[in-house]
Order: structure tokens, then C-alpha cells, then sequence
């Protein structure tokens, strides 16, 4: 409630999400969170049900039961950490590697309007090249490897790292890099104190959509060749009937996906604590 | 202010021209061309004139932010590249780095001086303590208001110690009230710090009241028209606006703006997006005693 404290110990102070303050446990509170189960549970109950009742066949479709028990038989021999650790590491590696690339790119072009206007086509195009089309070249060029895997992810999380720096360094309102020339600021302060945490709003969004589609393009790498991965046991497990397991690795994979998404979602918090408020109070 | 007559001057500006390239003429579009001035070294001078006649670019040149395309412009006789650590400037809003709490605002000039951290978080208690905003240094500057927040820019700009003070159109944005007891504010900050001052305004009132000298700039293109002597005590509060000498004074600014409003009226120099209408009524929206 620190909101709320400061709000009052400091009258001219605009109150920063006063409206979300609440009390834990009060009747608002627990609606909320029934509003967001239902939805959830509605969908697990009818999962349940449908091969249950014989609606759809049971050998298509596991029930969730049938699928938690065969998660939890993945945790208990401790395949599962095979399988996780080597889809973590080609998604996380392959997800660095185009944040680095992309938002060093992006500032290169971002800053120098030139170079934006001549690489401006060529980009457009080449984003347009699907990750997967591409797949067969990478197996040319690295070979059946992991790197081939990784430059895949690479390609696909590249371009909206690249597309929203770009667009986050160009949108720099001219007054603050001035306000940084007007006290004598050098290039490089220019750059790292003030372009930066500017642009980094929208540098941020697109990391974001990088880990989306870095979990569609580990998922696709794994599936075409590989030999381990959640997206490798999917398909394997669909290979040899194993149908429980199966939806047990895109339970899996959903679930990885997500935290992905929230450790990206608590990133952006953290670094962007200082926004709070500011879409109401401009 | 007769005792500033006799100091060296501070800044001098010989025939200064700025013109931007125009693609519909080979001539290209002239914001100043002529533009003389000197500003005594302590003194509080302000550039008055109407909205587009390039006060805002002779304040961006001296402050090194745009070149000149001729003429010479200096600072204690250095060329203005050389003399930008002399120089603080204030910007009209919105110019504080929002991802910043006011005390590392306040903190930045020091920063890009390399000073100690210690010494930084010293020198910017200090300045916000002399605008009055130390209890809200831990705030971001969008939860404060407007006028709040150009107590901060101002605090920013002295925090390094410059000797020189521009000031472009800083309490543009701000409402009649909060705009009067700011210019009483930066009344006291000057006094104590003895600071040149150039302020750009286009509101009469302000300028007068904060002045010891008010250069009025004619437009198509932009230059120094006249320059009025003000000769009224210091220090001074709110009611010498109601004085005989400041209603004098601005009657005479007044005369010297409306001129030249009529004149750039009746030649098309600037484009035409606003009329001496709009100006004339724009500076009397300025002045709550109008």
C-alpha cells in the first residue's frame, strides 16, 4: 500500500494506481481470481470428459488425467531434464544471440538515417524469409548439429528485436538528446544514458516477441532433426503411440513457453519501473 | 541597472545568419539573417518576439546545438563549440529524461563531468533545495507537475555551475499563477547566483519583469530590432507590475512588437501558418494584466 502512504504524505503528488491497491482476501480480490479460473477449468473439465464419454476417441485424444500421470512419470525417471535443459539452452542461446545481433543492428540503423534508407529494403525482404524455408541452408552450411538448430531460433527472433529498435532509436524525441548536448555530454554518454533507456520501451516489446517466436522456431528445429528436445519427444512420442506422452510434451512445451514469456514480462517491470503511471499522467 | 553598463560583455553576436535549404528556391528560407547582440557579462537579458521569428534558433546556436551558416558568435571570446561548458540551458518542457528520478536529473551535468558520486548527490541536494524540491528527489518527473518540473530543469542547468544561463521559453507551458510565482522564483536564484541570463519570451510582461535589458527581435528574417532599457529596481516583487515606469515600459514594448507584426503581415516572409493576428493575440494571452 505504499501508494497510498505517499499520496498522503505528499498532497501534490499525482497517486500513482491508487485503483489498484486493494486489500488481499477482499470479495473484489477473489472475484478477480475466480474470473480468471473459469475459463481454465471449463476447458480442462470438457478435456476430461469428451474421450471419457467416448465423444472422441480416446486414442486420439488422452484425457488430461491420463496426461498428468505421464508427466509425472517424466519428472520421476528424470528424462524430463533431457529433454528441458537441451530445448532451454538452444531457445535461451539462440534468443541472446539475436538480442545482441539485433539490438546493435538496430541502433547502427536506427541512428544513421542513410544507412536505414539503403538497408531499409533489403531488410524488409529478408524478414520475410521464413525461418523454416531456410532450414534446409543452415543444414548445408553447419551441418545436423546444434548450430544449425540455433541459427534457426536466431533468424526468427532477429527480425523484431531488429524492426523495434530500430523504430524505438528513431523515435528519440530530439529534446533529450539536446537537453545531454546542452551539459556537454560526449557520444558514448549519448548513447548509453540517454538513447538507450529512451528506446528501450520498444526494444523490450520486441524481445518479447522474439521469445514467442524463438519457442515456434526450437519446436520446428526439433521436430525436423533432432534427438532430443520437448519438441523432439513430442513428435517421438506421437511416432511410437505413445499418445499420454505426447500431449504430456505439448503441456510441456506450453509451460516453457509461458515462462519464457514471464521472465521476459518481469525484465521489462523491472527495467521499466520508472513508467508506471506515466500512460495517465502523460 | 546602470552599474552592468560599464561590464565586458559576456556574449557577443556579429551578423549572424541561419537559412535552411528550400527546395521550391535556390535561395533557401532565412530565420536570421543580421542578427547583432551583445550581452553584458551578470546581466539578465531577454529576447522578446512573436512566435516564429527565430529566437528559439539564436538560443540553439549559442548553445552550440545548431551551427550558423555565417557570422560569428562567442563566448568570452571563444567560438561557442569551445565555451559549451560555460553554458546551461532550460528547455520549454518535457526535457527532463523521464526515465530519471529528479535527483539523478539534477545529477546528469555532474555525471558528464565525471564528479564523485558523492559529490554529485551534494551539489544536487543543493540545487533542489534552492528551488524547494529536495523533499521530492526520489520522485520520476512525471509525477510532478508542470511547474515542478522546470524547477527541476532549472536546478539541472545550475547544478554544473555554468556562467551562463539560456533560457528558452521555460514557463511556456504553465498557467498564469504558477508562471508569475516562477518568475519571482528565478528572481531570488538569480540574485544569489549572479548568472547571465538570456531568456527567450514572447510574452511582454515576463519579459519586463524579469529584465535588465529586453532585446525585441523583428522577423523575415529574425534580428535584434531595438533593445529597451529597463530601469526598474531590484529586487522586485509582483507589484511592480502595476507600477507606473513597468505599464510604461511595456506600452513601449508594446508599440515596438505591433510594428513589426503589421509589417511581417503585409510581406509574406515566413510561411504562412500564422497571421500578426494570431501573435497579437497570442502575447496578450500571456499577460494577465493585458
Amino acid at each position: 500500500m505504499r501508494e497510498e502512504t505517499s499520496a498522503r504524505d505528499l498532497p501534490m503528488l499525482i497517486s500513482v494506481n491508487a485503483g489498484r491497491a486493494r486489500l488481499p482476501g477482499s470479495p473484489a480480490r477473489l472475484s478477480v481470481a475466480f474470473e480468471r479460473c473459469v475459463a481454465l477449468v471449463g476447458f480442462v473439465v470438457l478435456w476430461e470428459l469428451l474421450p471419457r464419454l467416448g465423444i472422441v476417441s480416446a486414442a486420439y485424444l488422452s484425457p488430461p488425467s491420463d496426461v498428468a500421470v505421464a508427466i509425472v512419470r517424466l519428472f520421476g525417471n528424470g528424462e524430463v531434464w533431457k529433454h528441458l535443459s537441451a530445448s532451454a539452452i538452444r531457445s535461451i542461446s539462440g534468443l541472446l544471440l539475436a538480442i545482441a545481433g539485433g539490438v546493435v543492428s538496430g541502433f547502427a540503423l536506427g541512428w544513421f538515417r542513410r544507412a536505414e534508407r539503403i538497408a531499409d529494403p533489403l531488410y524488409q525482404l529478408l524478414r520475410q524469409v521464413s525461418a523454416f524455408a531456410l532450414f534446409p541452408v543452415f543444414m548445408l552450411f553447419l551441418g545436423i548439429g546444434e548450430s544449425s538448430k540455433i541459427a534457426i531460433i536466431v533468424w526468427a527472433a532477429f527480425w523484431p528485436v531488429l524492426l523495434n529498435t530500430i523504430s524505438g532509436v528513431k523515435q528519440v524525441e530530439r529534446i533529450f538528446i539536446d537537453g545531454a548536448r546542452s551539459m556537454g555530454a560526449s557520444q558514448g554518454f549519448i548513447f548509453a544514458k540517454v538513447v538507450l533507456p529512451a528506446a528501450l520501451p520498444e526494444i523490450l516489446t520486441g524481445i518479447r516477441i522474439a521469445g514467442a517466436y524463438s519457442i515456434t522456431a526450437l519446436v520446428a528445429a526439433e521436430m525436423i532433426g533432432a534427438r532430443s528436445g520437448l519438441g523432439f519427444y513430442t513428435l517421438n512420442s506421437q511416432e511410437t503411440f505413445q499418445i499420454p506422452d505426447m500431449y504430456a510434451g505439448i503441456v510441456l512445451l506450453a509451460l516453457f513457453g509461458l515462462s519464457i514469456n514471464q521472465g521476459l514480462s518481469l525484465l521489462e517491470r523491472r527495467l521499466l519501473r520508472w513508467r508506471v503511471g506515466l500512460a495517465q499522467n502523460g | 541597472m546602470t552599474a552592468r553598463e560599464h561590464l565586458p560583455d559576456k556574449i557577443v553576436a556579429r551578423d549572424l545568419a541561419l537559412s535552411y535549404p528550400n527546395a521550391a528556391s535556390d535561395s533557401g528560407h532565412a530565420v536570421l539573417k543580421g542578427f547583432d547582440l551583445s550581452v553584458r557579462d551578470g546581466e539578465f537579458l531577454s529576447l522578446l518576439g512573436p512566435s516564429g521569428c527565430g529566437k528559439s534558433t539564436f538560443l540553439n546556436i549559442l548553445a552550440g546545438l545548431v551551427p550558423q551558416s555565417s557570422g560569428d558568435i562567442r563566448v568570452d571570446g571563444e567560438p561557442v563549440s569551445a565555451a559549451r561548458h560555460k553554458l546551461g540551458v532550460v528547455f520549454q518542457g518535457y526535457a527532463l529524461f523521464p526515465w530519471r528520478t529528479v535527483r539523478k536529473n539534477v545529477e546528469t551535468g555532474l555525471e558528464i563531468r565525471r564528479v564523485s558520486r558523492a559529490q554529485r548527490r551534494a551539489e544536487a541536494e543543493h540545487y533542489l533545495r534552492l528551488v524547494g524540491l529536495l523533499d521530492f528527489a526520489d520522485h520520476y518527473p512525471h509525477q510532478l507537475s508542470g511547474g515542478m518540473r522546470q524547477r527541476v530543469a532549472i536546478a539541472r542547468a545550475l547544478a554544473y555551475g555554468p556562467e551562463v544561463l539560456l533560457m528558452d521559453e521555460p514557463f511556456g507551458a504553465l498557467d498564469a499563477q504558477t508562471r508569475e510565482s516562477l518568475q519571482q522564483e528565478l528572481l531570488g536564484i538569480w540574485e544569489k547566483n549572479a548568472k547571465t541570463v538570456v531568456f527567450v519570451t514572447h510574452s511582454i510582461d515576463e519579459a519586463i519583469f524579469l529584465s535588465d535589458r529586453v532585446a525585441v527581435m523583428g522577423r523575415g528574417p529574425g534580428r535584434v530590432k531595438e533593445i529597451i532599457d529597463v530601469d526598474l529596481p531590484r529586487p522586485r516583487d509582483a507589484s511592480l507590475r502595476h507600477c507606473a515606469a513597468f505599464i510604461a515600459l511595456r506600452q513601449r514594448a508594446w508599440e515596438s512588437l505591433s510594428t513589426e507584426l503589421a509589417h511581417a503581415h503585409s510581406h509574406s516572409y515566413a510561411p504562412p501558418v500564422r497571421t500578426a493576428r494570431d501573435s497579437i493575440a497570442e502575447i496578450y494571452a500571456g499577460e494577465p494584466h493585458a
